[in-house]
């Protein structure tokens, strides 16, 4: 079952708590920097846009990784990552397109995002609804909604 | 050693005099004893700051203490309390702002920040992650400070910035310093103490992260604690409207500084300035630091001429003092206050300066002649043009820079239409029209002429019945709101009469400051859903987990007494006098729209929160055994 | 881009009853890129590889770090030597192709005959060694497999040169230095990284490391290695240089010869021509990796990728096309990422010397942080450099792979609603504002 966290930048305040939840849980730490998910501010346009891991049916992080040490999980459709054979070069950090491969300074790793194995704390913390966890199959509508909105008129 | 559970462990002193970098380790005992933010500054100041320093001399000692617990997820921690001597009031100047500054300087490897000494040039200061420069600031100087900080976030991405505008450098006495665009720790003119110093900015940014003592208790406290928030009554209309919530009810209490505070409330007020008007112009929320609540909006002008106007605003006090003491339109408080933020300046001394000329010139005590120009009520154009020569010193600017009190000296007949206490200027809400915990709270305030050092953890803003007792305020909640307080049961049933439905309102004064002090030394926002649900109890929960030093409830608000304390000392040596703390002539002759304020009562409940303070009643000092009690002595 | 689609290509496959048995040559990233994605295709087929050598598959990017130090001699395997059986892949150890048959549609080792249906050619390339004198003697060595860099470590090298400056060069000469090397590097080339940054971007390179004690002459070769039965000094058109160890990182080989001499086509670069399917042009065989020649995914033209990452792309797209899909392989996009003492350099796309074009725009910045260009051709981005930058990249890759026209991005950034749909450019951003005008 695929499900995925969908992000609405409309309704981000930008208070930075599903940064705080993501590192505090994963890493016991609290600091934007070490979360799995990132907010581009821009305060002069009063514009916040979280953004996190996408799982890409078919990632550049993957296609990318100098040590294929990324993957697919087919079941949860999540990507994947066997960190322990991560040399961190970056690579992948550079190849993502939503800035989502962060790198942890702590255990010398990237990262991405992997809905915290079903109960993303993230979507739990966010007071404003901008990110939510949804069914794809229940939720065709939303997704394409987001995706349409993402999407590029020329 | 270095501590990363909850402090970041360090203090840094700067002395801009001898370009001089002190790096001191946080002592337990002051984690204990003041907490962090607005305690930490306490302290500092009481000891650094010489009897009788000139606040805009090299002497002033400006501190930057960030809450104990900023960095956390804990709902709203975010803020930081910065201090000095003020040049507007002589005595404890003390303001708090949000945003990401706070957690940045954490981050960056400190809890406070204390700047001594005065630059022979115009510098900033860069702090990063332990490293730290005083570098050259010419190239900012002069500038606005949206401008400034345009080149400094553009140099060091993903920093933030606390800087002063040109009121600052030009040393307008109620200039403020700037936290980032849109926020700023406003009152008792901090800004001027850092132009004096010649100190532009300080950029911050951190990366090392905070760990909290007991990381799974932690989480769950804090998780607690937002619950707590999200179930009082006042979050729901706080979370969709923000401050601008208070701005009716005052409104048809008569209890607004309207033309400076000739009147309780404007003829239109309810059309101008109603719900849907602000709602029209606002749109998304936004938030500081870990806030559930995003009070901030969005506004965006797109008519009229201010068309185009684009920022974060629509806070209660800044428009309304411009609104309704200036008469100024709704759109051109917007403009106002985008000046304010440019130039770096208080948008409520500001007002009420700019509403003490207009009433000037509406008497005749200045014409039109001394101004340039002609300055009417409600004229935005004028008042705007004002606004410009106040923060350049121009014309008559140059002295009404000086704030109310000074300005009513200098001008012949000006001192009446003053409306300051202490010399800060009073923010928009009138004792006239409502006397409550919270008017009282602005003569008891160690800072002056303000209303945000105390306030009513239960406010009903829905009664008004008792307006002049000055003993007691309508409670007006159930049995229930009563009981889920979070406050000693003792002093609650002191503070709260049930049956008559009443608060004490000198008790629950007392009580409030504490809690706010505390709120303030932690750097939770004191925003009404967050200060009736939060108390002291849980507080301690999230402290201890946070930090991993065992507190209680009782001592944290012995701690919170004791910043309150250090800081009613520290005027009392700059010389407070127990008369000081009464509200400007006008109240008490004449009766603004309202009801003129009894002196001899206010002199009575006075000296009940002088008793309830466990202070001498008469002279409304520590007593002997309260300063031992704290261990001050 | 397009991307594989497992569905269409199984519909094709019905149709190709014919593929039973497909071969590999190699063991590299094109060669069991190939495989999985059969794999991951056909849990049926059989899959045959056969390699020289006698370890799984390695990452060749991670020896330097081995050679370092800063990972184990184990890291640099991204496979077990079970993996293949589990995967259900034959794995030949230790043969040497000798001759690819295409008519009889088999290929023969120094001891079996091996049928294909399909074959996949994955020979890499080997670091190129001229025939100099002294080039032989001992304490000469290239950096190809693990036991190159066992074979530097157990010579205990002190003073090193190293020819060549490409990324491999680079990267060994700062593992090296953490070994306490004197290490000195020598590019025939007026600049350090020729093939991968432009002169500003190198030069701030080059500066990094010489200041961080890496001697660099540029404008230089080498022509000859002496020594008394090992190396002891060398001499470069300009000087001598002593040294006990010299590390040739001069470029690479193609090994085509194989392929050659069945009487498949090479490019004029030197690499086995293939289409956009990775066909070679004898039906059946396909070939990926370091061993042909592709084509740039911006700029057309015939290029050597040499890059892990397009290896294994291409070996993705013959291992599909193998079993009778029709993929198409966009073209190599180089994307290159060097870690020069904690700062990070990227190139990505290509570089001025391999737009030669006068059309050219070039956009500088320098941040606090970091170094960056941008190289616009027809309203397009075609190559990106920076030094010391890690944040927004992926977006300026994003932006250069969908070949965006500029204008259009100019448009997004000045229009709010836009931005906000198109927010994934928005970190990019610091790069773009210049082009606004
Ligand atoms: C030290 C080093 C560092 C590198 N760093 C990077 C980097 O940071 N980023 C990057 O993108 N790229 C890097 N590369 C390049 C990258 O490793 C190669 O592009 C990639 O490995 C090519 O893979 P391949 O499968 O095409 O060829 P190879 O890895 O060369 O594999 C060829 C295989 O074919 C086998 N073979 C050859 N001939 C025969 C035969 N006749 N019979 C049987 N088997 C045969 C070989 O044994 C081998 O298994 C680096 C390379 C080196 C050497
Ligand atoms: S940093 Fe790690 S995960 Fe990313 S590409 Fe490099 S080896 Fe792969």
């Amino acid at each position: 079952m695929n499900r995925l966290i969908i992000i609405d930048s409309n309704k981000c305040t930008g208070c930075g708590l599903c940064q705080m939840a993501c590192s505090i849980h994963r890493n016991g730490q609290c600091e934007a920097s070490l979360a799995r998910i990132l907010i581009y501010r821009d305060e002069k346009a009063g514009i916040f846009i979280p953004m996190t891991c996408r799982q890409c049916t078919d990632p550049p992080c993957a296609a990318a990784c100098l040590m294929n040490v990324i993957s697919k999980d087919y079941e949860t459709g999540i990507t994947i990552r066997n960190l322990e054979g991560c040399i961190s070069c970056r690579v992948c950090q550079v190849a993502c397109p939503f800035a989502a491969s962060i790198f942890n300074y702590l255990q010398e790793r990237v990262e991405n995002c992997d809905q915290c194995g079903g109960d993303p704390q993230c979507v739990k913390y966010c007071p404003y609804g901008a990110l939510k966890y949804t069914d794809l199959t229940d939720n065709m509508d939303l997704v394409r909604d987001a995706e349409a909105k993402r999407r590029l008129l020329p | 050693m270095r501590k990363s559970i909850g402090y970041a462990g360090l203090i840094l002193e700067v002395d801009l005099s001898e370009q001089h970098l002190r790096v001191r380790e946080l002592p337990d005992d002051m984690c204990r004893g003041y907490l962090g933010g607005i305690g930490f500054n306490a302290r500092i100041v009481y000891d650094q700051v010489p009897a009788g320093t000139d606040p805009l001399g090299p002497d002033n000692v400006l501190v930057f203490g960030v809450g104990a617990m900023v960095g956390s997820p804990f709902p709203t921690a975010s803020r930081t309390e910065v201090s000095a001597k003020s040049p507007m009031t002589g005595l404890f100047g003390t303001s708090n702002s949000g945003m990401f500054f706070g957690i940045q300087l954490k981050n960056a490897g400190f809890d406070a920040l204390v700047i001594k000494g005065q630059s022979p040039t115009p510098v900033y200061l860069l702090i990063e992650d332990g490293s730290v420069n005083i570098l050259g600031a010419a190239e900012i100087w002069g500038q606005d400070s949206w401008a400034a900080l345009d080149i400094l976030k553009n140099k060091y991405p993903g920093a933030e910035a606390a800087l002063i505008g040109p009121a600052g450098e030009n040393r307008v006495r109620f200039a403020c310093i700037e936290n980032s665009y849109y926020d700023a720790w406003a009152r008792t003119g901090l800004g001027a103490v850092m132009g004096a110093k010649k100190l532009k900015a300080i950029v911050v940014r951190g990366r090392q992260g905070l760990s909290p003592h007991r990381t799974d208790s932690f989480i769950e406290i804090a998780w607690k604690a937002r619950q707590l928030i999200e179930s009082s009554p006042f979050f729901q209309p706080f979370k969709s409207y923000g401050s601008m919530n208070a701005a009716m009810p005052y409104g048809s209490f008569k209890a607004l500084n309207a033309h400076n505070f000739n009147r309780g409330c404007l003829p239109d007020w309810k059309e101008n300035f109603a719900r849907n008007k602000v709602e029209e112009l606002t749109k998304g929320h936004i938030a500081c630091q870990s806030c559930i609540i995003a009070c901030a909006h969005w506004v965006e002008i797109r008519e009229g001429p201010y068309q185009g106007l684009k920022m974060k605003d629509m806070e209660v006090t800044p428009t309304v003092s411009f609104g309704s003491g200036c008469g100024m339109s709704l759109e051109a408080c917007v403009k106002a206050a985008e000046m304010g933020q440019r130039y770096g300046m208080d948008m409520v001394s500001a007002a009420s300066v700019m509403a003490m000329a207009a009433e000037m010139f509406t008497r005749g005590t200045i014409t039109a002649e001394e101004l340039g120009y002609e300055l009417n009520f409600g004229d935005d154009v004028a008042m705007l043009r004002l606004m410009d020569d106040i923060a350049h010193r121009r014309g008559l600017g140059d002295i009404l820079a000086e704030g109310a009190k000074l300005a009513g000296q200098k001008i012949a007949g000006g001192e009446e239409y003053a409306m300051h206490i202490k010399g800060l200027e009073m923010p928009m809400i009138d004792p006239r029209g409502r006397f409550s915990t919270w008017s009282l709270g602005m003569l008891t305030n160690v800072r002056g002429g303000d209303h945000l050092r105390c306030r009513n953890p239960i406010e009903n803003l829905r009664y008004n019945e008792n307006k002049f007792a000055y003993q007691k305020e309508r409670f007006g909640f159930d049995q229930k709101m009563y009981e889920a307080l979070d406050m000693p049961d003792h002093l609650k049933k002191k503070a709260i009469d049930l049956e008559a439905d009443t608060t004490d309102i000198a008790i629950m004064s007392r009580w409030a400051e504490d809690l706010i002090n505390l709120f303030n030394a932690l750097g939770v926002c004191i925003r009404p859903p967050v200060e009736h649900k939060i108390g002291p109890t849980i507080l301690a929960e999230a402290f201890t987990a946070w930090t991993g030093m065992e507190m209680t409830a009782e001592e944290l608000m012995c701690a919170a007494e004791r910043i309150w304390n250090v800081m009613k000392l520290f005027n009392l040596r700059e010389g407070e006098k127990t008369e000081d703390s009464r509200f400007p002539g006008r109240f008490y002759q004449e009766d603004g729209g309202a009801v003129k304020l009894d002196e001899q009562q206010i002199t009575r409940v006075l000296r009940q929160y002088y008793q309830a303070r466990g202070w001498e009643p008469d002279s409304g000092r520590p007593s002997p055994e309260k300063i031992k009690e704290l261990g001050l002595d | 881009m397009p991307k594989p689609n497992a569905d269409s290509c199984h519909d094709s496959l019905v149709r190709e009853h014919a593929i039973k048995t497909i071969v590999i040559i190699g063991n590299g990233a094109a060669a069991n890129s190939a495989a999985e994605t059969i794999r991951s295709y056909d849990p049926r087929i059989q899959v045959i590889m056969v390699a020289r050598e006698n370890v799984p598959e390695f990452s060749a990017c991670a020896l330097p770090d081995y050679l370092a130090g800063w990972v184990s001699r184990s890291q640099p395997f991204i496979k077990k030597p079970d993996d293949y059986a589990n995967m259900g892949i034959e794995m030949h150890w230790g043969q040497s192709v000798q001759r690819i048959d295409p008519h009889t549609k088999t290929v023969a080792t120094e001891s079996e005959t091996i049928n294909y249906d399909s074959l996949i050619i994955a020979t890499g390339s080997r670091a190129a060694v001229p025939a100099l004198n002294g080039s032989g003697l001992r304490g000469n060595f290239v950096i190809k497999d693990v036991a190159d860099i066992d074979a530097i470590i157990a010579h205990r090298p002190k003073h090193v040169l190293i020819v060549g400056s490409g990324n491999i060069g680079i990267e060994v000469a700062q593992a090296l230095q953490e070994r306490e090397c004197k290490v000195t590097v020598i590019e025939q080339r007026e600049r350090i990284l020729p093939r991968i940054f432009d002169g500003e971007p190198a030069g701030r390179i080059a500066e990094i490391l010489t200041s961080h004690g890496i001697s660099i002459y540029t404008g230089e070769s080498v022509v000859a290695i002496e020594g008394y039965q090992r190396v002891e000094r060398a001499f470069t058109d300009k000087r001598a240089i002593l040294c006990d160890t010299v590390v040739w990182a001069a470029g690479v080989r193609q090994n085509t010869e194989l392929a050659e001499s069945a009487g498949i086509e090479l490019g004029k670069l030197g690499g086995i021509s293939v289409d956009t399917g990775m066909r070679t042009n004898i039906a059946s065989i396909f070939a990926c990796g370091d061993c042909v020649e592709s084509h740039d995914m911006l700029t057309g033209k015939a290029t050597l990728s040499l890059l892990w990452t397009t290896a294994k792309d291409q070996g993705r797209i013959a291992g599909a096309n193998s079993l009778g899909c029709k993929l198409v392989y966009p073209g190599a996009l180089n994307l290159v990422v060097e870690d020069i003492y904690g700062q990070c350099a990227v190139s990505m796309g290509v570089n001025e010397g391999g737009l030669c074009n006068q059309d050219l725009e070039i956009f500088e910045g320098e941040s606090e942080k970091g170094y960056w260009r941008l190289l616009v051709r027809e309203d397009r981005i075609m190559g990106f450099q920076s030094l010391g930058i890690t944040t927004g990249l992926g977006a300026i890759m994003a932006l250069m792979k969908n070949r965006m026209p500029l204008r259009t991005v100019a448009k997004i950034l000045s229009d709010q609603g836009m931005m906000r749909r198109a927010d994934w450019y928005l970190p990019a951003r610091p790069f773009l504002d210049r082009l606004k005008k």
